[in-house]
């Protein structure tokens, strides 16, 4: 993990690793407090009843990357530092099928089933087992589909390499993506309500 | 009270980040700290130390800790805490315990020198952690996944079961190299993830 601050020294491997601790412990804590232990509010965002996960989720992104651009841009942060990880179109598709069926099914994605069973809940539990079970499984036959999951490969793909677009240009649309977003979610739960 | 506390708070965040968001796209571009620089792969690097070619300089990004736990042979560290050890330039007049971790200028480049830098890993790097001299270099390489990769490729290479004749060859040239550098090649087993292939986390 790297601390990707503009002046390396500042930061070491060492501190950067002490400072991921809390930083874990209030991601933690505020998908608690928002309600993303509990299955029911996760599975309501699949029947439009309740889109806490969406408003949680897409408020964190949008904080992060206005966080990131302006740090950056005050040469604060090096955004060559930051790890991106790779795109890989297809088997990233086939991950992220099987991973939403999961999430509809049991109501928890990898990060909140270990907040539900941090407080207790047996169901975090067993999300959590399957979880590893499913990636010891993928380990175990990684070899036999290495062509495919290293397949169409497009490198750290980013967004604004992805539209042609100034990297302020793609915040300035996210931005107000995410702001049209959350109202139209609020809108949303009126009417189910 | 309450709730219109909740509506209050709501609303200034909202526009704080319509604001921060639209104002982004009259912001400029971002300062560009990144240097061109060539990828070379584990073995291309352990062949030409091993050729011992005169113009080439090897340059560890990585901690002071990392690299007194284990380097690319004729590496030099970009970082040291004590300034002393580093036989930088008038460190002998510095005070024994003086702590020095900012990044030390590696002793006088020729112009045709061939630098090759590496990482930990296959993290992206950036011209904040090169050396002044350094980014200004001609021949400007990184190791391609960094020191995982020369552990993986070089030191600890593994030919898999049912190798193809290319993977053979590969590992062939692997061995020689890695018995070279005092590793340890290796016949059958699961053949490692190469260093590229990061864990793709949630």
């Amino acid at each position: 993990m790297s601390g990707p601050l503009a002046d390396p020294s500042t930061v070491g491997d060492v501190s950067a690793l002490a400072i991921a601790v809390p930083i874990g412990f209030a991601f933690g804590w505020v998908l608690e407090r928002a309600g993303l232990g509990s299955a029911p509010k996760l599975a309501g965002q699949f029947t439009l009843t309740d889109l806490t996960v969406f408003k949680v989720m897409f408020s964190a992104l949008v904080t992060a990357m206005l966080g990131v651009f302006w740090l950056a841009r005050f040469g604060l942060l090096d955004l060559a530092r930051i790890y991106v990880p790779e795109t890989h179109v297809a088997p990233q598709m086939v991950g992220g099928l099987v991973f939403g069926i999961g999430f509809f099914m049991s109501g928890l994605c990898p990060g909140t089933s270990c907040v539900a069973a941090s407080t207790g809940r047996a169901d975090g539990g067993a999300v959590m087992l399957g979880l590893f079970a499913g990636v010891l499984g993928a380990g175990l036959v990684v070899d036999e589909w290495r062509a495919f999951y290293e397949g169409t490969a497009r490198g750290a793909w980013r967004l604004p390499e992805l539209l042609h677009l100034p990297y302020g240009v793609v915040v300035a649309v996210v931005t107000t993506l995410a702001l049209g977003g959350f109202a139209g979610a609020e809108w949303i739960e009126k009417r189910a309500r | 009270m309450t709730t219109f506390r909740r509506m209050t708070a709501r609303r200034t965040l909202a526009i704080s980040a319509a604001t921060l968001g639209l104002s982004a796209s009259f912001a400029g571009g971002l300062p560009t700290t990144t240097v061109e620089l060539a990828p070379m792969t584990a073995l291309d690097l352990a062949e030409r130390i091993r050729d011992g070619e005169s113009s080439l300089r090897v340059l560890d990004l990585r901690s002071t800790e990392a690299f007194d736990h284990g380097h690319v042979p004729t590496a030099e560290p970009a970082y040291r805490e004590d300034a002393l050890a580093s036989g930088t330039p008038g460190a002998e007049d510095r005070d024994s315990n003086h702590v020095d971790s900012r990044p030390t200028e590696p002793s006088a480049l020729a112009e045709d020198a061939t630098i090759v830098v590496y990482a930990g890993d296959a993290s992206e790097i950036s011209a904040a952690m090169l050396p002044a001299r350094v980014k200004e270099a001609h021949h400007l390489f990184f190791l391609r996944g960094g020191w995982a990769a020369w552990e993986s490729d070089v030191m600890y290479p593994v030919l898999p079961d049912g190798a193809s004749a290319a993977e053979r060859a590969d590992y062939a040239r692997a061995s020689d190299l890695s018995r070279y550098f005092g590793g340890t090649p290796r016949r059958g087993g699961t053949k490692l993830p190469p260093p590229s292939a990061r864990p793709r986390g949630c």
